[in-house]
């Protein structure tokens, strides 16, 4: 079982019990179709949009390509300016230094803004068993946190819930208010029972959308203003970083923000755009005493310099998800992990290399959509079948026989018109054939053609074509 | 000590795994690295009237700007009532000051900005260190307001801006940010709070204000 995997099922099985919950794909239609919409007016605000995905392709690269001098550019600069920072090597050397600091303030009440990358490391678990009271403030986040259960999407972390779901699961909180469905009142109810928390919380962690080197600042975007409460109103702030999510300079920053809510949302700019430069100034009436960055990496420099590079580029944006044709059918869950859709089925078996994970770059129908949706050009669909082909090389000598017979056969013509006239011959047997132990899998998802009476060869010897 | 771990640990990885370089991709291969960062250009801004933008940018976010040749007790009156504003804090920029006068004539509990009073105040006012025609952002920097949840505790937030401030593009802000010593904190503000993780039905001021005036002062 790896860290990354959520559930023990096969994605076979997850994908199946998705499959079979009407209400799911109904929310995930809607909300992969307004994204979609969304992300398609957003980018018809831009001049030149796909000359700009082009340049940002460009700018990540460069990046990954000078990343350690711009991790410690980022490092002196936000030392320079007052904070701390921490290299974390590996999940636990992050999760052992924030409960570090932790303990050092006596944090009872943390409270978190969204961040992935707090999910993979898995932070929650260590910092609730040493006592401390973890609460997820972004609405979907805590609505998934209350219910125990893990985000379905990137920026929809609970899209797979409705109202009365969501009602029910909020009303574990309310001591013994009646609870109601509407949206809005639902909303507002977080709104008073979160502001305690913030109000008591002693820390706050977020994550970070972008660090820049060249101020020592990181970039933190949110709708609802919860990475707001959390960088301001605790007096340590905690911000995790996976070290490939920087920018070396302020106007590639502009550059990614200008594609990152357009390709999220829609949206030109998310609500708040938080820059982050150290902690509180002398006269400053709120914000944190310290600031602390975590560069984590995590397993991502096994990915570094390798045929997978690239997906080192992502920005979290989720356009991939909802031009997934699988993801809009099986939802975030059935990939098991902390990171859906081609982004996660390219990235999971990378961090997280095991029997499990490494079926994921099998939920792909290799369409490119993913690719032309990308704010930042990643050739997803090549990365994707990077994964199917490193596979198959592993794959058990008796496939691989068998389709290197197969390859053999069809480099010779005669056997290749053998073999094509045998659907044609044995015609009322394809039906059987199905049913077939090996075959009867595969067939059990497929329409099954009805092979035409003459193969093309023959039909072209005829004169027919 | 203000660095844990094993930086040269840390970066010595990298290097190494960077060190023979990247392979190519046949399929798509990356464009040639190196050049400069584009500008971002809106298609629907006109440069030429960045205070029009301004507006229509801002009523796009679901923000409420409004134009005058200066601050008066007249907007502030019909603005209060409609918010139904009995306390209000004030950053510590002048124009939120001088706004901070006004209400307290009209009878509004001004106090100055801290904590304690952003939660029990209806209303939070500011200024802005920029505005952004093409976005309809305010941008906030903690140096100047003062405190940075002026603008986010309060139910409703008032951003007085006077109109030289507006520039054209997010660009415009961001990148002059290298070139000087940054705040502790600048928040790009685009609109009010808002929150889609219900049925994505947009709801709005689920943590931060549900309501964001622009007074956009031209004189």
């Amino acid at each position: 079982m790896s860290g990354a995997l959520t559930s023990d099922k096969t994605l076979r099985a997850r994908a199946t019990t998705a499959i079979a919950d009407d209400r799911l794909r109904v929310a995930l239609r809607g909300a992969t179709d307004r994204f979609t919409l969304g992300r398609a007016i957003g980018l018809a605000g831009l001049e030149d949009a796909q000359g700009l995905r082009r340049a940002a392709r460009a700018v990540r690269a460069e990046i990954l390509a000078n990343l350690p001098a711009v991790l410690e550019q980022l490092a002196d600069n936000v030392v320079a300016n007052g904070g701390t920072v921490c290299w974390a090597a590996t999940a636990e050397e992050a999760t052992a230094y924030v409960e570090a600091v932790a303990a050092r303030h006596d944090a009872r009440t943390i409270v978190k803004s969204k961040s992935m990358v707090t999910e993979e490391i898995k932070l929650n678990e260590v910092l609730e068993s040493a006592g401390r009271k973890v609460v997820e403030t972004d609405l979907g986040e805590w609505i998934i946190q209350l219910a125990g259960q893990t985000p379905s999407h990137i920026i929809a972390p609970a899209l797979h819930l409705d109202r009365h779901q969501v009602a029910e699961i909020l009303g574990q909180v309310a001591d013994g208010e009646e609870m109601q469905t509407d949206p809005e009142w639902l909303a507002a109810f977080a709104r008073r029972k979160l502001r305690e928390e913030f109000l008591r919380a002693d820390m706050g962690i977020s994550g970070a959308n972008f660090g820049v080197a060249e101020t020592g600042s990181v970039a933190l975007v949110t709708n609802e203003g919860n990475g707001r409460m959390a960088t301001s109103l605790p007096r340590v702030h905690v911000a995790i970083m996976g070290m490939e999510r920087v920018v070396a300079t302020t106007a590639q920053l502009d550059l990614m923000l200008a594609l990152l809510g357009r390709s999220a949302s829609g949206q030109p700019l998310t609500s708040y755009t938080s820059i982050i430069t150290g902690p509180r100034r002398e006269g400053e009436a709120d914000g944190p005493d310290e600031f602390h960055l975590v560069i984590l990496d995590n397993g991502r420099s096994r990915i570094l310099g390798t045929e997978f590079h690239e997906i080192l580029a992502c920005i979290r944006c989720g356009a991939c998800l909802g031009a997934c044709p699988v993801y809009r059918q099986i939802g975030g869950h059935a990939y098991g992990s902390v990171y859906a859709g081609p982004v996660g089925a390219v990235l999971t078996p990378l961090l997280f290399p095991d029997e499990q994970t490494r079926e994921l770059p099998n939920a792909s129908s290799l369409c490119g959509a993913c690719m032309d949706a990308c704010p930042v050009g990643i050739p997803l669909q090549d990365l994707l079948l990077a994964h199917r082909r490193r596979n198959a090389a592993d794959a058990d000598a008796s496939t691989r026989r068998g389709w290197n017979a197969w390859a053999r056969a069809w480099s010779r013509p005669a056997l290749f018109r053998a073999t094509t006239a045998l659907p044609t011959f044995g015609r009322r047997f394809t039906k059987l054939a199905a049913r077939l132990p090996g075959v009867s899998r595969w067939a059990a998802g497929r329409e099954i053609p009805e092979p035409p009476q003459r193969t093309f060869h023959q039909m072209w010897e005829r004169g027919d074509v | 000590m203000s660095e844990f771990g094993n930086r040269a640990e840390f970066l010595g990885r990298l290097r190494v795994a960077l060190s023979g370089g990247v392979p190519e991709n046949p399929a798509h291969p990356l464009p040639p690295l190196g050049g400069p960062v584009p500008e971002i250009r809106f298609t629907s801004l006109d440069p030429t009237d960045l205070r029009a933008a301004f507006v229509g940018a801002a009523q796009y976010v679901a923000a409420r700007p409004t134009r005058m040749p200066a601050l008066t007790a007249e907007f502030l009156a019909a603005f209060i009532e409609e918010e139904k504003v009995r306390t209000a804090v004030v950053s510590r920029e002048p124009e939120a000051r001088a706004a901070g006068a006004i209400l307290a004539e009209l009878g509004v509990a001004v106090s100055d900005y801290s904590r304690e009073a952003a939660l029990e105040a209806d209303l939070g006012v500011t200024s802005a260190v920029f505005g952004v025609a093409a976005t309809g952002s305010v941008v906030q920097d903690s140096s100047a307001t003062g405190g940075r949840a002026v603008s986010l505790l309060p139910r409703v937030h008032l951003c007085v801006l006077p109109a030289e401030r507006l520039v054209a593009t997010p660009g415009d802000v961001l990148r002059s940010l290298g070139a000087r010593a940054l705040p502790s904190n600048l928040v790009f503000i685009t609109g009010p709070s808002r929150s889609g993780d219900i049925e994505q039905i947009i709801t709005m001021g689920v943590h931060g204000p549900t309501s964001v005036h622009i007074a956009l002062i031209e004189g």
